[in-house]
């Protein structure tokens, strides 16, 4: 059979919901298996058998040594063909092992695979219960009963297949989402990249030297943001937010809101508005470490190199529109709003650097503690290019510091700030500025105190062992407090070191806390408008941590980089190439297959109450204006919880309804009414 | 028509209301207060009435051989009804049909008797739609962070339910004595589905999503469970049988309470019910006398704590207890034009039959439109551990509310 | 107390015990205790649901009125359902029903929840050993549920 004749057969037998087979009468193949001894040597398989061929609508109850082999499936095949069995039930081992060995066998058969009920006696039964024979068998009957009584009302469920539009939205251009980017737009994939800041390249971009190898990150980087905002396929929107998200996995509809950035597109990147601008603020993209104009460019590498102009701060005075040598300055710009119909969404919303002054005892941010600053504020001092001149000094009298003291765990596995989890790559980050500060200044005392030095993979403990090396000190213990001599202004961090239970007051000319990574802001809205659920900590949920870390609890939604939880560059790398592959399949492909297993409404008995939108938590089921649920087929995940939550029960999953749970029900729980005077 | 009309255990009011078919001229109808003493006779239709114990089983039968056909009117009679709650302490409370097959049943408390009427012509009953439907107030049913046990009266459209309290009026259909009308939540007299009382507790139980529910370790699994302990759930809802089985606990499929009965059914009945639920099920407890039933367990409280009534509170509760009296002499003559004149009187103060506008402190709806409404509102009150007597009533009721006790002479 | 205490005539009583496992991991852990060949009681039935949060009080009522002498519902760790809050909310419900059971002046242990972890089959074991010595203590106080009527 070729592969297209193959497409072909698989297609036919996939519309069997509306074949006429639904309502013929059911006869049943029953199927007991061996498993060499694994079943037979507890259960006694013939009795089984033998019981299996009084239930009602059993045509063919057997038993064989391994269904799973070939001549196993042969006599399911067989009873299809000869006896014009319509459902089968096969009781070996779990659903998972081979319940699609036999469901495709059918298939095969032109039966629809839902037909066949998979038992478990082996797992359940046969393994759990050795030593109690009979009773094992008894369960096996009982069991196997269920199987058919829940076999006999099984329906076909249709895959159906869903075109899909061939493109994707990426929201966020940090690392994550530039890789997700590049990767889809390689596979020929459109892709629309959505930045909330006015350029691109997120966190990495701020960094001095990326860890272990101490690499310049921009380095790194540039070819990716290059690569990115000239590739053909990339539609690259900064200052941009969405604003709506509309329809479910293969085919959405994105709003997104677009700012204005005052300067248009043929801005040649001089300078010139820049330095008559007369207006001067803290710099956002340099931590504050810099200052900026009103009109400005984040850093001189920034792509995109259009200028952009900051409304809030401007005070109009027109000289940037007046000086702009090609009049690219133009304040009546608009915000834009723009709708994309893609298939895929990749959320890579990145991180936010804890802010520490919530910790009352460090006075982060508190006036005579200028000299307590965030690893990422170190960073930016240490970067190429900046205001220090990639010299460590101090905030307050930009003095050489002699001793700088570094406290982990800031915002990171603390219960009180309500973050329990480690961030994972403060250790890391901090023991390589360590080092970087001490080679720069072998004078300088560098300390770490840290709760557990957490260095694991290839390379790091190198770097952990060269920083010790070069004269790094390591103090186990979680700084108390920072206090300040109120007449020499001298910081000092209190902390024990509970590796010599002493108590110690370690002079400090700056402190470094090594701040958590922490949702970013915004991500409330967002997550809400994308209807993703989130985990307690704020970040997106994978809908599986191993199995589907970079799929969200949302079908045709994908989450990259540290969104979902911190990491680093390297880590956040590797989940985008993976979210950017699993986001493209279906759109390579043109189409999404979806078993049609989603429950459906009586309307005669919906009585309009809306909490079945409630529980959906896919945001499967909608309200229509007549108060009646609709359920968007392709987002049911079919996990069946808006059954219980109907007060009338008029929403019923397929082939999970409360007649056929009853069913199977009534064999395992005794097989029949307890009181009947009393039901 | 040979129409011949058995009242057997509890509440009469059902049966009082069949005085409403006398003097229809297609009907010749026979009221049998007495059924286990009935001399036998063939008749066209019976209808049965009241609440149903084992030992009525011959009677029953005897009915059915000698009836064409056998209508059940009235929710005690069809699901066991409020009596049925009696089941909880090892009554045997049971619907008609466990007895006999019936040809049709009525269902409501009380009954309607235009669905009685169309029962016993038997003609096509009419759909009835949602009590959703028809209610003027609206849903969301997004998660509670909260559940309540009484309301002030001022929201008027949101749904009970995602105001916290609790209301069948999903699970229940349209009907005539509409107790949502009188701010009173829904108790699903005429359930819409089977086993009402069991779906909604799973939707009820679903809505309370927010509310945390307790959880343990479990020391063998070395994972979390289930914890026995109270939580907010439970707290919340302290009787779930009087409110989402109220009229169905026989039908439900839940097993015979094995708490030990006081022997005598109407205390059994309001034992382990909630104060704020007193007046309703009083109304629809009492039969002939819920209107001074009810009025006295409601002033007997209200006397105990200070709970200040006004006078054209006290002016519509005297017209009440006027109207109980005159009713009783209509339904001595079995005169339905009076006994109309009369049940309408008492509707429009008291709401419905059951008395849903009757409450602690007032009512829960304006009664006229010419009244200022805010003379005789009730409101929220506080529940007081303690016993309350009063002459012919005393009950006990514990810190949360729940009655403990409860002795009612008869007469 | 382990399983091993219950006495003959008590365990005589535990014949058909209706466990509701989520198709992740419940069924997981269960099939983990069966490939490790952990034994647990006979009684033990394990109907598949896609997701605890479909099993309700409906479910649980047919299973106890056809003859099952307790029923359970397993599914996977608290944060951790596959389809965000099912496990809890079955949770809420199954609470209100043994509040029905207590009311009724029944044990409130013919009705219970667990999770499990799919890698660990010995939590599967835990929970169905747990459910039968809650069971046999209710049991040894009052009888079965279907004593009596």
């Amino acid at each position: 059979m070729t592969v297209e004749e193959k497409v072909k057969k698989t297609d036919e037998i996939k519309g069997g919901a509306d074949s006429k087979e639904a309502e013929e009468e059911p006869r049943i193949g029953v199927f007991i298996c061996h498993c060499g001894h694994n079943i037979a040597g507890t259960v006694d398989v013939a009795k089984v058998a033998e019981y299996a061929k009084t239930l009602p609508n059993v045509v063919k109850a057997e038993h064989y040594m391994f269904m799973c082999s070939k001549p196993g499936v042969q006599m399911l095949k067989d009873s299809i063909e000869e006896l014009g069995v319509n459902r089968t039930v096969v009781a070996s081992c779990s659903k998972n092992q081979h319940g699609r060995t036999f469901a495709n066998a059918i298939q095969e058969e032109g039966l629809n695979k839902h037909r066949h009920q998979q038992v478990n006696i082996r797992e359940f039964n046969s393994w759990v219960h050795q030593k109690e024979k009979d009773k094992a068998t008894e369960k096996a009957k009982k069991l196997v009963e269920a199987g058919v009584n829940r076999a006999r009302k099984l329906e076909d469920v249709e895959t159906r297949r869903i075109a899909t539009t061939k493109a994707a939205l990426v929201i966020g251009a940090g690392i994550a989402g530039l890789r997700a980017s590049y990767d889809l737009a390689e596979l020929g994939i459109p892709v629309y990249l959505i930045e909330r800041l006015s350029t691109i390249g997120g966190h990495m971009t701020q960094l001095n030297k990326t860890f272990p190898t101490l690499e310049c990150p921009q380095c790194s980087i540039s070819p990716l943001t290059n690569g990115v905002a000239n590739h053909p396929l990339v539609e690259l929107y900064t200052n941009a937010q969405i604003k709506n998200v509309g329809g479910s996995m293969g085919n959405f509809e994105v709003e997104v809101e677009i700012k204005p950035r005052y300067v248009k597109d043929n801005c040649t990147s001089c300078g010139e508005c820049s330095a008559h601008c007369p207006v001067e603020v803290p710099s956002e993209w340099d931590s504050g470490m810099s200052i900026r104009k009103a009109i400005y460019k984040a850093y001189p590498q920034a792509i995109p190199a259009t200028f952009v102009r900051d409304k809030k701060n401007c005070i109009e005075c027109n000289t940037c529109v007046n000086i702009c040598p090609v009049k690219a300055v133009d304040f009546s710009m608009e915000t834009e709003t723009k709708t994309f119909k893609v298939g895929s969404i990749v959320v890579a919303a990145g991180y936010d650097e804890y802010d520490p002054s919530e910790i009352e005892p460090y006075h982060y941010g508190q006036k005579g503690f200028e000299d307590v600053i965030t690893q990422l504020k170190l960073e930016r001092m240490l970067a190429p290019g900046s205001l220090t001149n990639s010299q460590v000094l101090r905030p307050s009298d930009a003095k050489i510091p002699k001793s700088v003291v570094m406290i982990q765990c800031v915002g990171s596995r603390n219960d009180q700030v309500g973050n329990e989890y480690c961030t994972g790559v403060c250790c890391k980050f901090a023991i390589k500025n360590a080092r970087i500060v001490k080679e720069m200044y072998p004078d300088t005392d560098v300390t770490i105190c840290y709760i557990d030095v957490r260095t694991p993979g290839l390379n790091f403990e190198e770097l952990y062992k060269s920083a010790q090396e070069v004269g790094v000190r390591f103090i186990r213990g979680r700084p108390s407090e920072i206090v300040r001599d109120p007449i020499s202004g001298n910081l000092k961090v209190i902390v024990e070191d509970t590796l010599s239970m002493t108590p110690l007051q370690l002079k400090a000319d700056m402190v470094v806390l090594s701040a958590a990574m922490v949702p970013p802001e915004g991500i409330g809205p967002l997550g809400s408008k994308l209807q993703v659920l989130r985990s307690k900590e704020g970040f997106l949920k994978e809908f599986h941590i191993k199995m589907n870390p970079t799929l969200s609890s949302k079908g045709g939604i994908f989450i990259a980089g540290a969104i979902q939880g911190p990491k680093d560059i390297s880590e956040s790398v590797a989940q985008a190439g993976n979210a950017a592959a699993i986001a493209a399949a279906p759109l390579v492909k043109g189409y999404i297959e979806k078993e049609m297993l989603i429950p459906s409404v009586d309307l005669d008995l919906c009585v309009r109450c809306g909490l079945c939108k409630t529980v959906c938590a896919p945001a499967a089921i909608q309200i229509n204006d007549d108060g009646t649920p609709m359920v968007n087929e392709v987002a049911c995940k079919s996990c069946g919880m808006c059954m219980p939550a109907c007060p009338t029960g008029a929403i019923q999953l397929l082939n999970f309804s409360d007649k056929q749970l009853l069913d199977e029900i009534i064999p395992i729980a005794g097989g029949g009414a307890v009181c009947e005077d009393e039901l | 028509m040979d129409v011949r009309i058995f009242q057997f255990n509890g509440c009469n009011k059902c049966f009082n209301e069949t005085i409403l078919l006398n003097g229809e001229s297609k009907y010749k109808i026979e009221f049998i207060e007495d059924p286990k003493n009935w001399k036998e006779m063939k008749t066209d239709v019976s209808v049965i009435t009241g609440y149903l114990l084992p030992e009525d089983k011959d009677t029953l039968e005897k009915i059915k051989s000698n009836s064409k056909r056998v209508v059940g009117y009235g929710n005690c009679t069809t699901m066991g009804g409020i009596f049925a709650l009696a089941n909880q302490r090892g009554y045997e409370v049971s619907p008609l049909s466990s007895f006999i097959e019936e040809t049709e049943k009525v269902n409501g408390c009380l009954g309607e008797i235009e669905e009685l009427s169309v029962a016993i012509n038997s003609e096509a009953a009419p759909k009835l739609q949602n009590l959703c439907a028809v209610c003027a107030r609206e849903t969301t049913c997004d998660y509670l962070e909260s559940v309540h046990r009484q309301i002030e009266l001022e929201d008027e459209t949101t749904c009970f339910n995602d105001l916290g309290y609790l209301c069948n009026g999903f699970v229940a259909k349209e009907c005539k004595e509409r107790c949502i009308d009188y701010n009173a939540p829904c108790r699903g007299c005429k359930p819409i589905i089977d086993r009402s009382g069991i779906r909604m507790l799973g939707m009820f139980g679903t809505l309370m999503g927010n509310i945390e529910v307790a959880t343990e370790h479990s020391e063998l699994g070395a994972t979390d469970k289930l914890a026995d302990r109270d939580d907010d759930i439970t707290d919340s809802l302290p009787d779930v049988l009087g409110n989402f089985f109220r009229f169905t606990l026989s039908t439900s499929g839940l097993p015979r309470g094995r708490i030990p009965s006081s022997g005598n059914i109407l205390n059994d009945v309001f034992t382990g019910r909630l104060i704020e639920e007193l007046p309703l099920i009083s109304g629809l407890l009492g039969g002939n006398r819920s209107i001074s039933l009810t009025l006295k367990i409601i002033e007997t409280y209200e006397t105990a704590n200070s709970i200040e009534v006004s006078e054209q509170t006290k002016k519509y509760r005297k017209e009440l207890l006027d109207l109980e009296s005159q009713l009783q002499e209509a339904i001595k003559s079995k005169d339905p034009k009076q006994y109309k004149k009369i049940t309408d009187e008492i509707r429009k103060i008291g709401g419905n039959m059951n008395l849903s506008n009757v409450y602690f402190g007032g009512f829960k709806a304006q009664i006229d439109d010419k009244d200022n409404f805010e003379d005789y509102k009730a409101h929220v009150f506080d529940v007081v551990e303690g016993t309350y007597k009063n002459g012919s009533v005393e009950f006990t009721i514990d810190p949360i509310g729940i009655v403990k006790e409860i002795k009612i002479k008869e007469g | 107390m382990s399983c091993e205490d219950i006495e003959p005539e008590v365990m005589e009583k535990i014949q058909d015990i209706v466990v509701f496992m989520c198709n992740e991991c419940g069924q997981g852990s269960a099939n983990t205790a069966g490939v490790a060949r952990m034994a647990y009681n006979p009684a033990i039935r394990i109907v598949r649901v896609q997701c605890t949060g479909q099993v309700g009080p409906i479910q649980i009522m047919d299973a106890l009125n056809n003859g099952a002498d307790a029923v359970a519902c397993v599914g996977c760790c608290l944060g951790a359902c596959h389809f965000f809050n099912g496990n809890i909310l079955s949770m809420h419900r199954i609470k209100l029903l043994k509040k029905v059971f207590k009311e009724l002046g029944y044990s409130d242990q013919f009705v219970n929840q667990y999770t499990s972890r799919a890698a660990e089959g010995e939590t599967a074991v835990g929970d169905f050993e747990d459910l039968v010595i809650r069971l046999s203590n209710a049991i040894r106080e009052e009888g079965t549920i279907k004593d009596g009527c």
